[in-house]
């Protein structure tokens, strides 16, 4: 509800520019924001999570099970649950509400990736290394997902489709009921690393190793029904000419406008292009070290990284200026001097009671609303604050391995 | 008293029950937890008075600060309490045990008022230091403080998303400030007539688009602070030295607001009518603080008595005659 009274010129950036924060909270090697943007689910390489409170930046929760670094994160859509995968060959799904584990899955070799259904925490996909990636069901029974190994897997906003990317460069497309593979296109030769989809499912982006970028647009699949009819068209490439820079990590902001990626080496900065021209708008300068996993908070405008040598979390928010004239209620903020002309009756002293007189009789028939509420904040963001992680007041954060 | 007196000058509210919190001194102010089956109360006898919601008996008192208590506010898991004493001190209480598990310090004079967000995690507290502070709760630690006012701050409340913070003070101003970032958003004063009075008491709508505020001129406003204006007055009531509280009472097609008075009754107001619906006389002393959940309604007076109410449902009809 604060964003209205802020200024809209500073509170309606698109994106943030200035480094506000760095958390050393453990050696954090993967984040990951939960849907509403209220907590940031940070893994750590002893095997531990924490989840760390967006108010406050401090830790709220650690979660033991895993024994060794973790790969991968997920939140499910309410933002009761997570989905953790680790070096140590388990897959986990943590209940915040009760502070425990529900599901453990364990496999015969180490886990790429993992991710739930957008619209279903109950179904997960797993990419194995050296193994054929698997589709978890309700019931916890596994599915061969594909035939081919894979190095991605990734859900389409729907729910419905399911995106994998191969080290030969194809990214195929599996739907969800029957687990049958519709759809297949080679975009390059080299693996592909990461993929993400846009919020509103319409854009893709892959990171492959072959240091360029693809922008691809995806057909609107609720009204094409035929694989097909399905043409993924690459939009735009981004890479780095002069330096050739391997991209760690790559995320879309909330309306897809922007992507950002993570450098390897010695770059220390973020990248930010333009999704529709590609062009490169920004370059976010950082710490003084190597940023691995990026993530970009969409409800509150943050971006996230995490640093290679020290895992530390670095964090980049808006900063809103104080406006002076909110301070007082008749003071204005002007660009220019102006010429000020009194109103005719400004210094007429008219006495208290009959001025209170005028107070209630101008207000005598409004009709006042104290219940509606607004259902959305004024940079169109659902005000819905989902899922809260249960504060346990005894817990003591100091202690974080 | 009997339960008739009070239903014949009521149309709202129905006596439900009373008790004595038997304080040792002034009660200052009773809130109800959030799953509705505990009040607690506080008191310048130092200590703070658990009993329970459904029939009035007591369950411990928790002991530990050193001077007077002034406002207590529930954690939304309705397991633990927060204090504000003169002792300049806030204590973080587990009532489950009735012990202090956090004491937050770094007031400097007497703290006035202390508030949850409804996540839990944070703690607005305000003070006769002139300050607000912003506590991360689990850490005990103060992350913000905001000094814009010139005299003691009485009240402060949260919108119901937390990210707006509303305060009243003694200077005759109602600030609102970012939760986030701990800047000043809106400042609103009434001073038609040349001077205004100070602000005891503000409290956001269900919605958070309005603010109740109570000033010391007897009078009850309802602010649509976006657009800096008095939008419904209510009278009736007397506020002149005592903070009384005041509450909405939630419905779709009549709400209503409530209020302690000084004179020693509850007062209710149509909100949009604006016309007193019930007056209802419960002590002799002032009646410092009303607390509701549902359609149960809670009053404490300066000297201990805690009265229970039901809220009527209003129906249409009831509304027509009203207006």
């Amino acid at each position: 509800m604060n964003i209205s009274l802020l200024d809209p010129f500073a509170a309606l950036k698109e994106f943030p520019e200035t480094l506000t924060h760095t958390l050393s909270l453990g050696y954090s090697v993967c984040v990951k924001y939960s849907n509403q943007g209220n907590y940031l689910a940070s893994g750590l390489s002893s095997g531990a999570i924490v989840i760390i409170d967006n108010d406050t930046k401090s830790v709220i929760r650690q979660l033991n099970g895993h024994t060794r670094p973790i790969q991968s994160l997920c939140w499910s859509k309410c933002g009761r649950f997570l989905l953790s995968s680790s070096r140590d060959w388990k897959t986990l799904v943590w209940d915040l509400d009760k502070n425990e584990i529900i599901k453990t899955f364990k496999f015969d070799g180490p886990i790429w990736h993992s991710e739930f259904n957008p619209l279903d925490h109950n179904e997960i996909v797993v990419s194995l290394y050296d193994e054929l990636p698997v589709f978890i069901d309700s019931n916890n029974n596994l599915h061969q997902l594909q035939n081919e190994k894979v190095l991605v897997v990734k859900y389409h906003a729907n729910g419905k489709l399911i995106f994998t990317g191969t080290n030969k460069g194809v990214i195929s497309i599996i739907k969800r009921e029957g687990l049958e593979k519709v759809f297949e296109q080679k975009f390059t030769n080299s693996s592909i690393k990461n993929i993400v989809i846009s919020k509103d499912g319409l854009k893709l982006a892959i990171n492959s190793s072959d240091r360029i970028l693809r922008q691809i647009k995806l057909p609107k699949f609720q009204d094409i029904v035929d694989p097909g009819l399905w043409e993924l068209e690459i939009e735009h490439k981004y890479q780095d000419i002069v330096n050739r820079i391997q991209w760690n990590s790559i995320a879309f902001n909330d309306n897809s406008e922007y992507l950002i990626a993570s450098a390897y080496g010695s770059a220390h900065v973020i990248y930010m292009w333009e999704t529709s021209m590609g062009s490169l708008v920004k370059i976010l300068e950082g710490p003084k070290e190597e940023l691995v996993d990026i993530e970009w908070n969409t409800t509150k405008c943050i971006i996230c990284a995490t640093g290679v040598d020290s895992g530390i979390v670095y964090i980049w928010s808006l900063v809103v200026p104080q406006k002076w004239s909110s301070l007082a209620p008749d003071f204005v903020e002007i660009e220019e001097n102006i010429d000020y002309e009194e109103k005719e009756d400004e210094f007429d002293i008219v006495p208290a009671d009959e001025l209170n007189l005028k107070q209630l009789n101008e207000e005598a028939d409004e009709f006042i609303d104290v219940m509606t509420k607004e259902d959305k904040d004024a940079r169109g963001n659902p005000l819905d604050s989902g899922f809260i992680v249960p504060i346990d007041y005894n817990f003591d954060p100091s202690y974080i391995t | 008293m009997t339960t008739s007196e009070y239903d014949a000058k009521s149309s709202v509210l129905k006596f439900h029950f009373n008790l004595k919190t038997n304080h040792s001194n002034h009660s200052s102010t009773v809130e109800i937890s959030p799953d509705g089956r505990y009040i607690a109360t506080s008191s310048s006898d130092k200590t703070i008075k658990l009993f329970k919601l459904s029939d009035g008996s007591f369950i411990r008192s928790l002991n530990g600060h050193s001077k007077g208590i002034s406002s207590v506010s529930w954690s939304p898991d309705s397991r633990h309490i927060a204090s504000a004493s003169d002792d300049k001190t806030i204590k973080i209480w587990d009532i489950e045990y009735g012990e202090c598990i956090k004491t937050l310090r770094g007031h400097t004079y007497h703290v006035t008022c202390v508030q949850f967000n409804f996540k839990g995690n944070l703690l607005i507290s305000g003070s006769a230091d002139e300050a607000i502070r912003i506590w991360d709760v689990l850490n005990g630690k103060c992350l913000k403080i905001l000094s814009a006012h010139s005299e003691p701050i009485e009240s402060i409340d949260l919108c119901w998303d937390g990210t707006i913070i509303a305060s009243g003070s003694y200077d005759g101003l109602i600030r609102l400030f970012d939760t986030e970032t701990g800047q000043c958003v809106k400042t609103l004063i009434y001073d038609k007539g040349g001077s205004s009075f100070p602000v005891s008491y503000v409290k956001f709508s269900p919605n958070g688009r309005y603010l109740l505020a109570t000033t010391l001129d007897n009078t009850i406003r309802l602010w649509d602070y976006n657009n800096n204006r008095v939008v419904k007055t209510f009278q009736g009531a007397s506020f002149e030295k005592y903070t009384c509280s005041s509450r909405f009472i939630p419905s779709l097609k009549t709400p209503l607001i409530v209020s302690g008075s000084e004179s020693g009754e509850v007062f209710v107001w149509n909100l949009n009518s604006k016309s007193i619906t019930d007056v209802i006389k419960v002590s002799d002393s002032p009646v410092l603080h009303v607390d509701i959940i549902g359609n149960i309604l809670v009053s404490l007076s300066m000297d201990g008595d805690i009265n229970v109410f039901k809220v009527k449902e209003l129906n249409e009809g009831e509304m027509d005659i009203d207006q």
